[in-house]
């Protein structure tokens, strides 16, 4: 395994785990996890059912779910962090996508604008829906969209906010294939941007060609992290998931995972 | 909402509220006309003493109790309904209204009856605050409550309470003080003098003025505790802070007025069908809403039914449940 161990080149935009673990009851979810993210890494969460990937992203984006150990950003201490300042650090799009059925997806984005602080929200709510492309969305209610609509403009909300991390709890669990292009290249925008997104996701297929680096939580506590295709092997899926894989790679060297 | 809408609507609001009051201090058991109710306004002195006395120690102090009243009911509504995230939640939902009641019902037992002025609305207050520092020790104690255990909390409350009121009314000493009782849990502002509006003002202006300071905390709450969490929200602290505010205004308004369940529960929907759930338009328009709804129910109370006796309580609901099933209809079929 790769674990980045080299100085981070731009220190406060790095995101650091030292010796992290969410908490369920009592105890930890995962073994704790000691890893360092550069600027650019779009890390993809997998792992079976209940093995604890949404429990990992809300305790790290401390949205209800107790963790021990430390992140930082840069060297700031997310846990020693006011509330209103975390909000200009990280964005989580959780999966509970419900919002009052009035309000207008316009207003609903600008509250991630206003969550970190944004001049003008209205005009990143704006921009945020035209990068998602449903800015013809911005003066529906939002009671009266459908579930992949409602998906993209909670992400719109998200990207409106505009941190530098950015946590994603299955952001394509209810798009189209169209759809589901469009997150993985607004996931690449944030990417070239030097922003860091995790995100949790269930299709492998999707994890192996949208991130740069995966995470892999075993339900036994162990965890596995690294470049796709080295996590995403045919042995450490049929530990994970108890199914045999194959890595198949086609003449443009692109590499898809099939079940058998 | 720019900022030159927001200053319209609240010219707008505001030329409401007045002409509400006008239209209101006209009727009643001694009819006026418009222009008689300007000049007693404007011109004191000179106006007639009994009609003076009408417009002026009787007939003002009750709307403006009943204004005070339906901004809060109306407000705390819609705070309730976005930190609980559910659209029956209303302002006595955390239990103070039941707690009110104890106190207002045990202030009549004890012969508190009639047009005692402070000793009922007092009673009622206390009964309020300590349901309100209950729920603050229990917030406290289990941090990680959900909104539906809280909503249960308040259940619990009310039962309670409930049970409590039936105890004292089943063994009142006459049955006159039963009818007070029943009379002041309908809701009704008969006999509200200046002194009422003193108790109110306070408590009312100040709490509803920071409820409007929390807009963004608000919103953030109605997306669910993960989006505010990691939207700058305390949400511990917000959801305290908010459910002790919203918990003392309710009771603050109840003590004067008696439990008016329906202002709280429905003008805040009726005016998010309107004007959609944003709360930097809903909490302010709701606040007026509740204020133009509860003295126009209250002024039809005082004046349209002659000889029957209706308390504002029963128009507010014989008024406003026709009115928002007709919006609630005509929503979910376009």
């Amino acid at each position: 395994m790769t674990v980045e161990t080299r100085p981070c080149p731009t220190l406060a935009r790095c995101i650091n785990f030292d010796s992290f673990a969410a908490i369920r009851s009592g105890r930890t979810l995962t073994n704790p996890l000691s890893l360092r993210l550069f600027p650019g890494t779009v890390l993809g969460v997998v792992g079976p059912n209940g093995v604890g990937k949404s429990s990992f992203l809300s305790a790290l984006a401390h949205a209800g779910v107790e963790s021990i150990g430390v992140v930082r950003a840069g060297d700031r201490n997310f846990r020693s962090m006011r509330a209103q300042h975390r909000a200009s650090t990280v964005a989580l799009l959780s999966q509970d996508l419900a919002a009052p059925g009035e309000l207008r997806v316009k207003e609903l984005v600008a509250i991630g604008a206003r969550a970190a602080r944004r001049r003008n929200p209205h005009r990143a709510a704006q921009e945020a829906l035209e990068d998602m492309g449903v800015a013809e969305l911005s003066n529906r209610r939002f009671g009266s969209l459908s579930g992949g609509q409602k998906q993209l403009v909670q992400l719109s909300r998200v990207f409106a906010q505009d941190t530098p991390l950015v946590i994603l709890d299955e952001p394509t669990s209810a798009l189209d294939l169209y759809h589901q292009k469009v997150v993985a290249e607004a996931m690449q925008t944030l990417r070239n941007r030097g922003k860091i997104v995790i995100a949790a996701l269930h299709d492998l297929n999707y994890a192996l060609q949208s991130c740069t680096q995966i995470l892999l939580l075993d339900s036994d506590g162990k965890s596995h992290i690294g470049a796709p295709l080295e996590v995403l092997q045919p042995d450490l899926i049929h530990a994970a998931y108890g199914v045999q894989t194959t890595i198949h790679t086609t003449e443009h060297g692109h590499s898809f995972i099939s079940t058998h | 909402m720019s900022r030159k809408s927001a200053w319209a609507a609240g010219i707008f609001g505001g030329l409401l509220l007045l002409a509400t009051i006008v239209l209101s201090l006209a009727v009643g058991v001694v009819d006026l006309t418009l222009g008689e109710t300007l000049e007693v306004l404007f011109n004191r002195s000179s106006a007639e003493p009994t009609v003076e006395a009408v417009v002026w120690s009787i007939r003002l102090p009750r709307i403006i109790v009943a204004m005070l009243v339906g901004a809060a009911l109306a407000t705390v509504g819609t705070v309730m309904q976005a930190i609980l995230r559910n659209p029956l939640a209303e302002p006595g939902i955390t239990g103070v209204s039941a707690g009110a009641a104890v106190g207002a019902v045990a202030a009549i037992m004890l012969g508190a009856t009639g047009s005692a002025r402070w000793g009922i609305p007092l009673a009622a207050f206390a009964g309020a605050a300590a349901v309100s520092f209950l729920l603050l020790i229990i917030l406290q104690t289990r941090r990680d409550l959900g909104t539906a255990t809280i909503i249960l909390v308040g259940v619990s409350f009310s039962a309670l309470a409930g049970a409590i009121i039936n105890m004292l009314i089943a063994n009142a000493r006459e049955d006159s003080l039963v009818r007070s009782a029943l009379f002041w849990l309908a809701g009704d502002l008969e006999l509200r003098t200046w002194d009422h509006v003193l108790l109110l003002i306070g408590p009312v202006v100040l709490g509803v003025t920071f409820l409007f300071t929390r807009t963004h905390a608000l919103d953030a709450l109605s997306l669910g505790e993960s989006t505010a969490a990691t939207s700058g929200i305390n949400v511990t602290r917000e959801r305290i802070v908010l459910l002790l505010v919203a918990s003392l205004v309710t009771g603050a308004a109840v003590a004067v007025s008696g439990v008016i369940s329906f202002v709280g529960l429905v003008v805040p929907h009726a005016i998010r069908i309107v004007v959609g759930a944003s709360h930097a338009r809903l909490l302010p328009l709701s606040a007026v809403g509740g204020a133009l709804f509860l003295a126009l129910a209250d002024t039809v109370a005082r004046g349209a039914f002659g000889s029957v006796i209706v308390q504002t309580g029963v128009v507010a609901a014989l008024v406003g449940a026709p009115i928002f099933l007709f919006l609630l209809l005509k929503r979910q079929s376009s």
